[in-house]
């Protein structure tokens, strides 16, 4: 069965491009444009990974993640934080908070992002 | 009758004797009154001047003959020397009383200090009274001059203290025993307490204040020099320690609280601002960088060499714009003072050869040679920051490349120097001409030569460099010859 990834990224454009990529490589993808649809499509659809953008309407990235890591119907879902937010405390902020990687959307391709999911999801 | 005469002519002897002693006794009283350094003068009743001896011809400048026989109000306020020669007649004698005096030619008067004392014949009358003066001249000069000095310390104390008092920064004075001699009313403001209970207290003392805590904590630092001192979220202090010394000697300390709580808001907005603008930024390009490597990966329809080729260009310069946003960032966070994140244990040679590596296919398509010289024994891991020192290596190495002509030559040399190890990153390219020497390291500075050559590049790199080796307590230099090359060096003390 196909592995099921939410998008969660408020940006039209690039939420269409990584969900296509994704598409294409054969996941299962749904998406989340803000915050509070985003945990609640992660409680909903129980997907196996969470690409998470930070700066989001409604509720911002790092307390969905916080939320669906105190929630242990939800805990041990994957997360990859996919966020232009660069900065080395944001980054280990987000570490810390459990996501498995964190991405610098700027720093990475579409191809690249993939191949990150392919070695968490393994 | 023999006896009688006898008696009589003794009689007449002892008139003489006593005529002789009486003689001789004016004669040493008049001595004395002439010798007197004290001015004298006897008044009569009626206050006429009888008598005067040299010393009061001398203060008063009038000749004993202009003098005697005048009235004393001619030398002194009328007033004044009559109830001074009334109480004097009723209490048979005046001590030092002051009074002017008015010598000849002098309207303005000295001041004096008049003893007076009453004369009497045997029978009680009174016949006049001695004057004597002492003049206050000198004295009152000495007095006024050392009013004068008081005053004038006063003042300067007071300005002092009103300078100390009104002053915008916080001050507190400590003696050389560390007790606390003064506060401003600024420290007040800062800390929310009654620093007046605090004054004469020791330094220890005062740290138990909870307030204070931070404050006594870093006084005890050997240096201070504008350390933060942050009393809460809002407010922030910058803290300055100076010796007070008198000569040679050390009177105590100064400290000096500047209130910077303003300029580091700014400055929290400022990198806010930089890291919300970075970020906006990043996500266009995300997506220019997203779908165009998309595009080259040929996963949206085949492309023609041409096609393929402005792709490749245009994903180019979008990553040359994320590495700028990247920069600027860093240039943001040198500039915050809070550059240098992580220290841990690296090693420089692994690092060197990453860096390298890293460059292979542009070192490739110009056809470089590149050597990297090392010791022969390995240079241990040391602390430091990973990354930024890979972040100096890069920008050094870059520009080596990109300045060297085709088949250049760069050498990469890592050694021990004592307790430093250095690298030097040597190059046979453009040069640097002598006069960009001093702006070589400054911030958005090309050198005309290079702009002309490569475009790119936005005179950041070793800026940035310089401020990474500096934070890890290195040094970075360079020397060069327009045409014939140029070697960066650094040194990195290990710790």
């Amino acid at each position: 069965m196909a592995k099921k990834i939410l998008v969660v990224e408020d940006d039209k454009f690039l939420r269409e491009l990584i969900s296509q990529k994704l598409a294409t490589e054969g996941y299962d993808v749904i998406e989340a444009v803000d915050g509070d649809k985003g945990i609640e499509k992660i409680r909903t659809e129980k997907p196996d990974m969470v690409l998470l953008d930070l700066i989001i309407p409604g509720i911002d990235g790092f307390e969905v993640l916080a939320k669906m890591k105190a929630d242990p119907g939800t805990a041990n879902i994957a997360v990859i934080v996919l966020s232009n937010l660069g900065q080395k405390d944001d980054i280990e902020k987000g570490l810390e908070m459990g996501a498995n990687d964190y991405l610098i959307k700027a720093h990475f391709t579409p191809g690249e992002i993939v191949e990150k999911i392919q070695q968490i999801l393994k | 009758m023999v006896d009688k005469i006898k008696e009589l002519s003794g009689g007449q002897r002892k008139i003489d004797e006593l005529q002789e002693d009486i003689n001789f006794l004016e004669t040493y009283v008049s001595d004395i009154f002439s010798f007197m350094p004290a001015p004298l003068a006897f008044v009569s009743v009626l206050g006429v001047i009888l008598e005067v001896n040299p010393a009061f011809t001398s203060i008063s400048k009038f000749a004993p003959d202009e003098i005697i026989g005048e009235g004393v109000e001619r030398i002194f306020r009328e007033k004044e020397i009559q109830n001074l020669i009334k109480a004097t007649l009723k209490n048979s004698a005046t001590e030092g009383v002051k009074m002017s005096f008015f010598p000849k030619n002098n309207k303005n008067g000295i001041p004096v200090q008049v003893f007076a004392k009453v004369r009497q014949d045997t029978e009680k009358n009174n016949l006049g009274v001695f004057l004597s003066l002492f003049d206050l001249t000198d004295i009152e000069k000495v007095l006024e001059d050392v009013k004068q000095a008081r005053d004038d310390a006063e003042e300067e104390r007071n300005k002092t203290v009103a300078i100390i008092q009104n002053f915008v920064d916080g001050l507190l004075v400590f003696n050389e025993e560390n007790i606390l001699l003064s506060v401003n009313p600024r420290v007040e403001d800062f800390f929310k307490i009654d620093t007046k209970k605090l004054i004469g207290k020791s330094l220890e003392d005062i740290s138990k204040v909870k307030a204070l805590e931070k404050l006594t904590d870093i006084f005890k630092e050997k240096v201070v020099f504008r350390n933060e001192l942050k009393i809460n979220e809002e407010s922030i202090l910058e803290m300055t320690t100076v010796p007070i010394t008198s000569g040679a000697r050390s009177q105590g300390t100064l400290v000096i609280l500047h209130d910077v709580s303003r300029e580091s808001l700014i400055e929290k907005m400022k990198s806010e601002f930089v890291s919300l603008a970075a970020h906006q930024l990043r996500t266009p390009l995300s997506a220019i960088k997203w779908i165009t490597k998309m595009l080259l990966d040929k996963e949206l329809g085949e492309l023609n060499e041409e096609q393929e080729e402005f792709l490749k260009d245009s994903y180019e310069s979008n990553d040359r714009m994320i590495s700028l946003i990247n920069d600027l960032l860093n240039v943001t966070k040198i500039e915050e003072g809070r550059y240098l994140y992580k220290l841990s244990s690296g090693d420089i040679t692994e690092t060197i050869n990453f860096v390298i590596n890293n460059y292979k296919d542009q070192i490739g398509r110009k056809k470089l040679k590149v050597v990297f010289q090392k010791p022969i024994n390995k240079i241990p891991s040391f602390k430091m920051d990973v990354e930024k020192i890979k972040i100096s290596i890069e920008n050094l190495l870059d520009n080596a490349i990109k300045y060297t002509p085709e088949k250049g030559n760069i050498t990469v040399t890592l050694k021990m120097i004592g307790k430093m190890v250095q690298v030097s990153i040597a190059d046979n390219g453009v040069g640097i001409s002598e006069k960009q020497y001093p702006r070589i390291f400054g911030k958005f500075f090309r050198a005309p030569e290079v702009v002309k050559m490569e475009t790119e590049g936005n005179g950041l790199g070793l800026f940035i460099a310089k401020n990474i080796i500096e934070a890890h307590g290195g040094k970075i230099w360079f020397e060069s010859k327009v045409g014939k090359g140029t070697t960066f060096h650094f040194t990195i003390p290990i710790k």
